[in-house]
């Protein structure tokens, strides 16, 4: 991959993509979907079928596989296992709606975004971004290679969510997606209807589904005391409430019980679910996700 | 009761209004945008009525109480023990009507004696009048100017005896310290306070108007007005004498600190009002610069004289300069009868014979004049040749007898009647017609009969000390040292409550200020 190709408005510095994209590769090939007997390896241009290793004949077993060295040196027939090349398309929904303002979440979505898109496509995989909000509002097709990434990078340089109004609607992205693609969505998942409709609906036209849901202190935390009017930067919806730790804390719990409620949902689905405070750096929210994946 | 001694403490106590106002206005919502409503939706059940009623929190309640307690504190409360009673002696002399800036002494003295028994925190307070020591009036609190005081007479002082006063109250004195008769017992009564009030010194006063018939001509009156200065500067007034509304002299007086002069007029018996004497300017004390006299008693008495009276008789009345013989058809004042029979409804001095005439076999003497009074009169009973007819006298019970020998009664004023008395006196005896002293026998049984003053002939009003406004010394070294107080001081107990209160916001503040760094600084 043509490192000069990479472009300066990308949120992340090339540096910092490049180490991210060295650690988290192995880690992405990993989880990547593969066939029975394979083993996930970087796809390499022009490479063909690689041995790995061997095992007994099972019947079943193509005779083209027989290592009849391996069978007359053991004295039963064993087989040929080999290295299967794979690459995958990978769809990332980003959250792009009001409520990603806050607390820098829409700051560290795009950061993340961009180092796992360079990390996808550092591994040959196609990648394609669509940002949401009650609609798609950025849309990067699937491609591959750096002129992607630059593309993808300057979407999401570029692209900042509406002040106010915007409800965020996650089946928004079902549209238009064919061929199975794997997906990672990048979510507050504070949304007026249940997230875990959409979600499903997503995952459902998806080979491989990852959801990352950002959160941060500032979701919960009232600026002022006493008696407030509680204003929903998307719908617009108001409530009064007696602003205190009280009620700051049955926030916390609200936003506990929605990200447990998330978490059950995603492993009743099969789809690798986590969770990070936008106040940590990037890095270790996608290194943690992934390999909490892995383990 | 409480009593606070800086009640201006209290005014502290506005701030609740307005610190109820500022929990008002911070209880009111204000708009929030958050970026979703969604987690605090269980907050909003909680909050319930946040835009209902709003109802004040407990750190409204506890912040009030902390300025209320501190405002109260400040305002030095206390609470009255029992047993602060005051007596409370008020010089009712007349310099006390002298005006100073604000009112006059007694108006100024009440209101200080006022604030002062609220301050002492009396229970009672007797009022006792040095005019009126048997005058005595309980007003408890509160205390004002008018309930310490109200309407008081002006009097002379009579001075209670000093070892007859309470030694279980506390005695103040109110005076101006101008009478040295009453500044000489405050030195001696067990004072605890004296209220000395009045700084006026500069006083002019009409001491003294008088008339009385001309001996010379019985159709004019002789005047006498007395003026003098009391101050400590030369006095310049007019002197104004006037009869009804005719003025009758007016002249200018220029009298030095201490000089007293007096004038003589003279004018006609007949005339209309009474007589009317006035200083003019006036001066810090009006009520002295005045002096009224009613002319009706100076004219002499218009006697008929029963032509059956014995020649002395009607000598000896018609020698007293008091009495003038009542003209042919005119009218009279009284009449003098001599008879056996009189009519009781006939007013007059009736003077009964009849029968014969016996010497008294005791000692006669006056039933309306104390001992010391018989003494003072110059007729001397004992020495008089006095004989009394067989005739008589007869006291009802309601019947006034002024003169007797032993049980007999010899004069006797009968009840319902005016201007009547009866004797039974022989006052035609001719040994006792040459005494010297029998003009004036007759004199005093017909002043009886009238209840005026004959002989002297003159009516006066005058005035003696009294008009002295000027302090003649300070008292306020005399009074006692005043006992403590028997008072609870509230305030430690009230700023302790306070500090606590104070102490309890801090440590709400501190946890608050905890939880949510706790809270905040954890990650979400």
């Amino acid at each position: 991959m043509a490192r000069r190709t990479l472009t300066a408005a990308a949120p992340v510095s090339e540096p910092e993509l490049k180490a991210f994209a060295r650690v988290a590769g192995r880690l992405l090939l990993a989880q990547a979907p593969r066939g029975a007997g394979t083993q996930a390896l970087r796809r390499r241009r022009g490479a063909g079928l690689t041995p790995v290793d061997h095992r007994d004949y099972l019947p079943g077993d193509d005779l083209r596989w027989v290592d009849w060295r391996q069978s007359a040196r053991l004295g039963r027939p064993i087989v040929r296992r080999f290295q299967v090349e794979t690459s995958a398309d990978w769809l990332l929904c980003v959250d792009a709606s009001a409520s990603m303002l806050a607390g820098h979440l829409w700051h560290r979505a795009r950061e993340i975004s961009t180092a796992l898109a360079f990390a996808l496509l550092d591994g040959g995989n196609r990648v394609a971004l669509r940002l949401y909000a009650e609609r798609v509002t950025g849309l990067c097709p699937f491609g591959r290679g750096p002129a992607h990434f630059a593309r993808v990078a300057r979407l999401l340089a570029t692209h900042e969510p509406p002040q106010h109004g915007a409800d965020s609607v996650l089946g928004a992205c079902v549209a238009g997606i064919s061929g199975r693609p794997s997906l990672f969505v990048i979510s507050d998942f504070l949304m007026a209807e249940d997230p875990t409709g959409d979600l499903g609906r997503l995952a459902e036209v998806c080979g491989q589904a990852y959801a990352l849901q950002l959160r941060s202190s500032r979701q919960h935390r009232l600026a002022e005391r006493g008696p407030l009017s509680l204003v929903d930067v998307e719908s617009g919806r108001r409530i009064a409430v007696q602003s205190g730790l009280t009620v700051e804390r049955s926030a916390v719990a609200a936003a506990e019980a929605l990200t447990a409620r998330l978490r059950q949902f995603c492993a009743a689905r099969k789809i690798a679910f986590g969770t990070a405070d936008a106040a940590v750096a990037w890095q270790h929210i996608l290194l943690n996700h992934l390999r909490q994946k892995v383990a | 009761m409480i009593a606070f001694s800086s009640p201006l403490w209290l005014a502290g106590l506005g701030l609740l209004p307005v610190l109820w106002w500022l929990h008002r206005r911070a209880s009111r919502g204000r708009t929030l945008v958050v970026p979703s409503v969604l987690l605090f939706r269980q907050a909003q059940a909680a909050a319930g009525d946040a835009h209902g009623v709003r109802r004040l929190d407990a750190s409204f309640w506890r912040r009030a109480a902390l300025i209320a307690c501190f405002s109260v504190a400040l305002a030095g409360p206390g609470i009255q023990g029992r047993g602060s009673k005051v007596a409370v002696w008020i010089d009712d002399s007349l310099s006390m009507r002298s005006q100073e800036p604000g009112g006059s002494r007694m108006e100024l003295g009440c209101r200080i004696l006022a604030q002062s028994l609220t301050a002492r925190g009396a229970v009672t307070a007797t009022i006792e009048s040095l005019s009126e020591p048997g005058a005595a009036r309980r007003v408890t609190p509160p205390f004002s100017r008018e309930s310490v005081c109200g309407d008081r007479p002006i009097g002379a002082p009579q001075l209670p005896l000093v070892r007859l006063m309470g030694r279980g109250v506390e005695h103040w004195l109110l005076t101006d310290g101008a009478n040295p008769v009453v500044n000489a017992w405050a030195t001696q009564a067990p004072l605890s306070r004296i209220v000395q009030i009045g700084k006026a010194t500069e006083n002019a006063a009409l001491t003294r108007l008088a008339a009385r018939a001309s001996l010379a001509d019985s159709t004019r009156l002789d005047l006498d007005v007395e003026a003098a200065n009391l101050g400590t500067r030369v006095a310049r007034r007019t002197l104004t004498v006037t009869r009804g509304t005719t003025q009758v002299s007016s002249a200018p007086l220029s009298l030095n600190p201490g000089a007293q002069v007096a004038l003589r007029l003279t004018l006609p018996v007949d005339g209309p009002g009474a007589l009317t004497a006035r200083l003019d300017p006036g001066d810090a004390l009006a009520d002295d610069d005045l002096l009224t006299l009613d002319l009706s008693q100076a004219a002499a008495l218009a006697v008929r004289i029963d032509p059956a009276c014995a020649a002395p008789v009607r000598a000896a009345l018609l020698a007293n300069p008091g009495i003038a013989a009542a003209k042919a058809g005119g009218t009279s004042d009284i009449t003098v009868t001599c008879s056996a029979d009189l009519a009781p409804a006939d007013p007059g001095f009736a003077l009964r014979r009849g029968g014969q005439s016996r010497a008294l076999d005791s000692r006669p003497r006056w039933l309306d004049l104390d001992l010391i009074d018989q003494m003072r009169v110059q007729i001397p009973l004992d020495r008089l040749h006095l004989r009394v007819w067989d005739h008589p006298l007869a006291a009802h019970p309601r019947d006034e007898v002024v003169l007797a020998a032993g049980d007999t009664p010899l004069a006797i004023r009968r009840a319902g009647f005016t201007h009547t008395l009866e004797t039974n006196l022989d006052l035609e005896d001719r040994e006792l017609a040459a005494d010297p002293s029998y003009p004036l026998l007759i004199s005093a049984l017909l002043e009886r009969a009238t209840g005026r003053e004959l002989a002297g002939g003159r009516v006066d009003a005058r005035r003696l000390a009294a008009s002295r406004i000027a302090p003649v010394t300070t008292l306020a070294a005399h009074a006692g040292a005043i006992t403590a107080p028997a008072r609870l001081d509230l305030t430690p107990y009230l700023l302790a409550v306070a500090l606590l209160l104070l102490a309890l916001e801090l440590i709400f503040a501190a946890l608050t200020l905890t939880r949510d760094w706790r809270f905040y600084r954890q990650p979400s």
